[in-house]
């Protein structure tokens, strides 16, 4: 006889606010949840860039990524200016950068570069560049930016000890880190999510055995693991299959705290009435599992899928910079801070730093963007 | 209790076990053995082995047989002789290159979890207690940071900064004119002033997440309805505070000794190889590019047993502290 | 009894709020109460009506989204025996030594989750000696012996080992009485019981309610009990505040307020309750409607979308009048207008 059991639901308005959040799908209240955290929301279309960069990586970037100027090796950074004032002309507007000259140090005999205002590069954007195949079908040969002559020196972030374009190396090194995060984590996510369910949904000696070998496998220092793993393949492998060994992996060993994160879900459901319902509705128990189950707590999957892309990325770069990962020529961020290694080099060159934080800006994003859809999707805990 | 400890020890047993299995297959996954490594070498060197010799060699360690037998035989020696096998980078037993560098491991490594520990519990209490206040934004902020950065790019960074301003880079843990003299208090203060540069490089990442830990389930804890009942019964803030919510805090807390040593002896080979410490981080690397299995395979399998043990330690502890676990009551 | 002419405490125009996404939601609307000593008083409502913060704004326990916006909660304890001025709880410095002493020491108070409102980490013995000598300056042998009968008082079966006991080796109804026992340990003149019986099953429920009665009975102490339980507020009440959306619609002393219910959501709340013996083979009556959301209350009078003698243009519009019908009776409803204005 208590009064919550006095409460009837017959006919009565709503404010249209009230509707509103009534109405709304799982999903929309999610999104404004979402929306209200402002640094998740900024992180987001910081992704979201980052995707279309390594869509369109080769025509971003103004060099191909095996572009290679032994002319000027460790050169600095040019600054993008849009007017000149000091020019043979006076004042003339245009996009353009210094060119360098060089100094050798007699005893040394290194070469160090300094930016020369006499001597002009002009920039343009959408310019005739190296020759490629945009999404590897369409043969293009436009550079979103680049130097109005293909042969002059450009080189915004800089260039490497091998006289590379630091700036189109990142973004090629964008494309095979993000991607070896993110295939990671899906593979990862495979094996989780169905291990993690079989056991949550099934319970018993499956969820028991299941749960001691996820404990074995976390067990085990991961790293250690990784470069053991990593060290097992053959040297003269090529960039490509290296590419897959090192993200299955990087997945391999990082699945079972996804599969802890399902599996507690799925128990957690599984005396659900819904659940119930569809068991005697006579649905089978993968069908329960994967569009009953598991669409109603999707939001706690993508916030735990992008809370994990970090440590694979993180991995990945720790393992190529140690020169167990991803050799050259394949290009990944950790693959070009082994240029800033020595440190004879980088006191020189601290441009070389620039792939590390893109490391930790897109880790960053990737945080971010996972702990608000945590708390988007679940309001309750905050 | 007792059946508690049973059950962790137990556990114990088969993590090790897995281990080993783990270990060996990463040993014998390259393609070629150890012999067959040191054939080539010696034909390089012009001088072959006789037929004898090989046969000799891979009787020693193992080598003929099916995997399950190879398995059985490396594993009986090691546990029956603390025979680890050969290292082919170093031509000496695996044992005597990893012993007089396990010593130093394991200092760093405690070092430095008790350093991280004393950074992060009062900071993380601290950012939980004063939340939304300055001080926990800016403790949030840099531990986001010191999460999202790589420990060999700190290392990298600072290596920078120590060129710029001081012209060069510390390295090893002592300095030539005290490394080799006998223990006392120049030789200890000479360590300390090396061993900060490895605890910052090593410990960011510790510090960070394990702020962030505390801070976590303190904020949890802090909304629990026995804090409002003791407040309720006049507890006096201070009190209340270390009395009730810190001490269901410090259990996480005492749990991650597991995960932190691994990431600390991780730290260690990355610090490794631009510091150079007489460490086993730089000598897993070397093993590990020169394939030089046994070794490689030996420290990894080193350092997972040190884990292990941090763990059944943090699993003791825990017991101890936590009455629910040590009288067996299932939350 | 006579009643003495001050009330033990007195909450007026108490106001408290909370901040969430969506804006700041009134809990608590505008608030008058009074307890007297040695009487019960009941709040009953539903769950959301603000009944609970109102009892948490007393020892100023209002969580950290929380805080008390206006109003003022007078203590006349000390004034009743003599002692000092009555004063305003709301003006006490939150750190000082008064309030501490006032929470625990003149007040005691227990929840309605007694397992999770004791630390699992630490025996129920320990958290009843820390409280004795917080308030009773006992040292600690004393203390654990005045323990030991604290707990045989509140009806624990052999207290000598259970003082040891954690809380997740006992019982909810145990559990609960040792909260009771920590509660009265300083002899309080006022226990506030915030539906201290919900979580527990029916026989333990009534068990917990016979001790507080006969402790009451005892120590002769003020109780405020809140509940939404009918029932239990025929059971336990002398008066009876019914809450309704963070406002008292209706006071009544309790046998008046079963036997002649004046405003209308009292009137829907017990016809809401089944009788034995008349309600067989029948439906029950419900209220229509949910109740809304603070965020969105309605204008005018809050019951008015859900009442069935609601007048349009009148109650859509206007605040309520509140009505004294004289003897400690108030309701809040335009439905009275005339009556109180004669009385």
């Amino acid at each position: 006889m208590s009064l919550e059991e006095a409460e009837g639901t017959a006919g009565m308005t709503p404010n249209p606010a009230d509707l509103r959040r009534t109405r709304a799908s799982q999903r929309t209240l999610v999104w404004w949840a979402f929306k209200k955290h402002r640094l998740a929301l900024v992180s987001a279309w910081l992704l979201a860039g980052m995707l279309v960069v390594i869509a369109l990586c080769e025509f971003v970037a103004p060099f191909d990524d095996r572009h290679r100027d032994s002319e000027y090796t460790t050169a600095p950074p040019q600054v993008l200016k849009l007017w000149d004032t000091d020019g043979p002309d006076g004042f003339r507007f245009g996009l353009h950068v210094d060119g360098y000259t060089s100094t050798q140090d007699p005893r040394s005999l290194r070469i160090t570069y300094e930016p020369n205002p006499e001597d002009r590069v002009d920039v343009g954007l959408f310019v005739k560049g190296e020759e490629y195949r945009l999404f590897g079908l369409i043969p293009m040969d436009r550079h979103l930016i680049g130097p109005e002559d293909p042969g002059d020196p450009m080189y915004l972030f800089g260039t490497t000890t091998d006289g590379q374009d630091l700036l189109s190396q990142l973004v090629y090194a964008t494309r095979v880190s993000a991607s070896v995060g993110i295939i990671g984590v899906m593979l990862a996510f495979l094996l989780g999510i169905v291990l993690g369910a079989v056991s949550g949904y099934f319970g018993g000696w499956i969820d028991n055995t299941v749960q001691r070998l996820i404990e074995l496998i976390m067990a085990v220092p991961s790293i250690p693991l990784w470069l053991g793993l990593a060290a097992a393949l053959p040297a003269q492998m090529g960039p490509v299959a290296r590419y897959f060994i090192i993200t299955t992996i990087l997945a391999l060993v990082a699945w079972t705290g996804l599969a802890r994160e399902v599996r507690g879900r799925f128990l957690a459901l599984r005396s659900e009435e819904f659940v119930t319902s569809a068991r005697l509705d006579g649905s089978s128990h993968a069908r329960i599992m994967f569009r009953h189950m598991l669409p109603s707590f999707s939001s706690h999957v993508i916030a735990a899928l992008s809370l994990s892309i970090p440590g694979m990325i993180l991995a990945e770069t720790a393992l190529s910079w140690l020169g167990m990962g991803l050799r050259p020529p394949a290009v990944s961020w950790g693959v070009q801070l082994q240029d800033a290694s020595k440190w004879s080099v980088l006191s020189g060159a601290p441009w070389l730093l620039i792939p590390g934080a893109c490391v930790v800006l897109v880790v960053l994003a990737f945080n971010f963007v996972g702990d608000g859809l945590r708390d988007a999707a679940d309001p309750y805990r905050h | 209790m007792v059946r508690y400890l049973g059950r962790r020890t137990l556990y114990m047993a088969a993590t090790l076990l897995a281990i080993s299995l783990m270990v060996f297959v990463i040993i014998s996954l390259p393609p070629g053995d150890y012999v067959t490594a040191l054939q080539a070498k010696y034909n390089v060197m012009g001088q072959g082995l006789t037929a004898a010799d090989v046969a000799n060699l891979r009787m020693r360690y193992g080598l003929d047989g099916n995997l399950l037998e190879q398995y059985w035989h490396w594993i009986t020696r090691i546990v029956l002789h603390g025979d680890l096998g050969m290292s082919f980078e170093h031509s000496k037993p695996v044992e005597e290159v990893i012993a007089p560098r396990l010593g130093w491991t394991i200092a760093v490594s405690l070092i430095t979890l008790l350093v991280t520990w004393a950074l992060a519990f009062p900071i993380g209490v601290y950012s939980a207690v004063k939340q939304h206040s300055a001080g926990d934004y800016a403790v949030t902020t840099v531990g986001f940071l010191g999460l999202a950065t790589p420990n060999f790019l700190i290392a990298l960074v600072f290596v920078y900064f120590s060129v710029t301003w001081f012209g060069t880079v510390p390295s090893g843990l002592c300095s030539p004119e005290w490394c080799d003299a006998a223990w006392n208090l120049g030789k200890l203060l000479d360590l300390l002033g090396h061993l900060w540069i490895p605890m910052i490089v090593i410990g960011t990442g510790g510090v960070a997440g394990l702020v962030r830990i505390i801070r976590n389930n303190l904020l949890d804890e802090l909304r629990r309805p026995y804090v409002t009942a003791a407040r309720a019964r006049g507890v006096p803030e201070g009190p209340l505070l270390r009395r009730y919510p810190l001490r269901v805090a410090l259990n996480p807390f005492v749990s991650t000794i597991g995960w932190v040593l691994p990431l600390l002896l991780v730290g260690d080979i990355v610090v490794g190889q631009i510091l150079s410490l007489p460490t086993l981080g730089p000598i897993l690397l070397g093993a590990l590019k020169a394939q030089d299995m046994y070794l490689a395979g030996s420290v990894i399998m080193v350092l997972s047993v040190v884990t292990v043990i941090g763990t059944l330690v943090s699993d003791l502890l825990l017991g101890w502290l936590d009455p629910r676990i040590r009288l067996g009551h299932q939350r | 009894m006579e009643r003495p002419l001050q009330p033990l405490l007195e909450i007026s125009g108490l106001h408290t709020g909370f901040d969430t996404y969506d804006g700041r939601v009134r809990a608590v609307d505008g608030v008058d109460l009074a307890v007297h000593a040695g009487r019960t008083l009941c709040v009953v409502g539903e769950s959301g009506c603000g009944k609970s913060v109102t009892a948490r704004s007393i020892l100023r326990l209002v969580e950290d989204a929380g805080s008390i916006d206006a109003g003022a909660i007078t203590w006349h304890g000390d004034a009743n025996d003599g002692t000092g001025e009555p004063f305003d709880i709301l003006s006490l410095d939150p750190r000082g030594k008064r309030l501490q002493r006032l929470r625990g020491g003149d007040i005691g108070m227990i929840f309605q989750e007694p397992a999770a409102s004791l630390l699992p980490l630490r025996t129920i013995g320990a958290q009843l000696v820390e409280t004795l000598r917080i308030h009773t300056g006992l040292d600690k042998k004393a203390a654990r012996a005045r323990a030991v009968e604290l707990l045989d008082a509140v009806g624990i079966p052999d207290p000598k080992r259970r003082i040891d006991a954690y809380p997740f080796q006992l019982s909810g109804g145990m559990c609960q009485r040792a909260m009771i026992a920590i509660a009265l340990c300083a002899n309080p003149s006022l226990l506030i019981a915030d539906e201290p019986t919900t979580a527990l099953d029916v026989t333990t429920q009534a068990r917990i309610l016979d001790l507080i009665r006969s402790l009451q009975a005892e120590h002769h102490m003020a109780v405020m009990f809140i509940t939404h339980d009918l029932g239990v507020v025929a059971e336990l009440a002398d008066e009876v505040a019914v809450m309704y959306l963070g406002r008292v619609v209706e006071r009544a002393p309790v046998d008046e307020l079963f036997a002649d219910p004046k405003h209308p959501y009292t009137k829907a709340l017990l016809a809401s309750v089944p009788v034995l013996g008349r309600d067989r083979g029948r439906d029950l009556p419900t209220i229509p409607g949910a109740v809304p959301s603070p965020l969105h209350r309605p204008s005018g009078c809050s019951f008015h979308p859900r009442c069935a003698a609601a007048v349009a243009g009148r109650c859509d519009t206007d605040a309520p009048p509140e009505v004294d019908f004289g003897g400690g009776r108030t309701a809040e409803c335009v439905l009275y207008e005339t009556e109180g204005a004669s009385t």
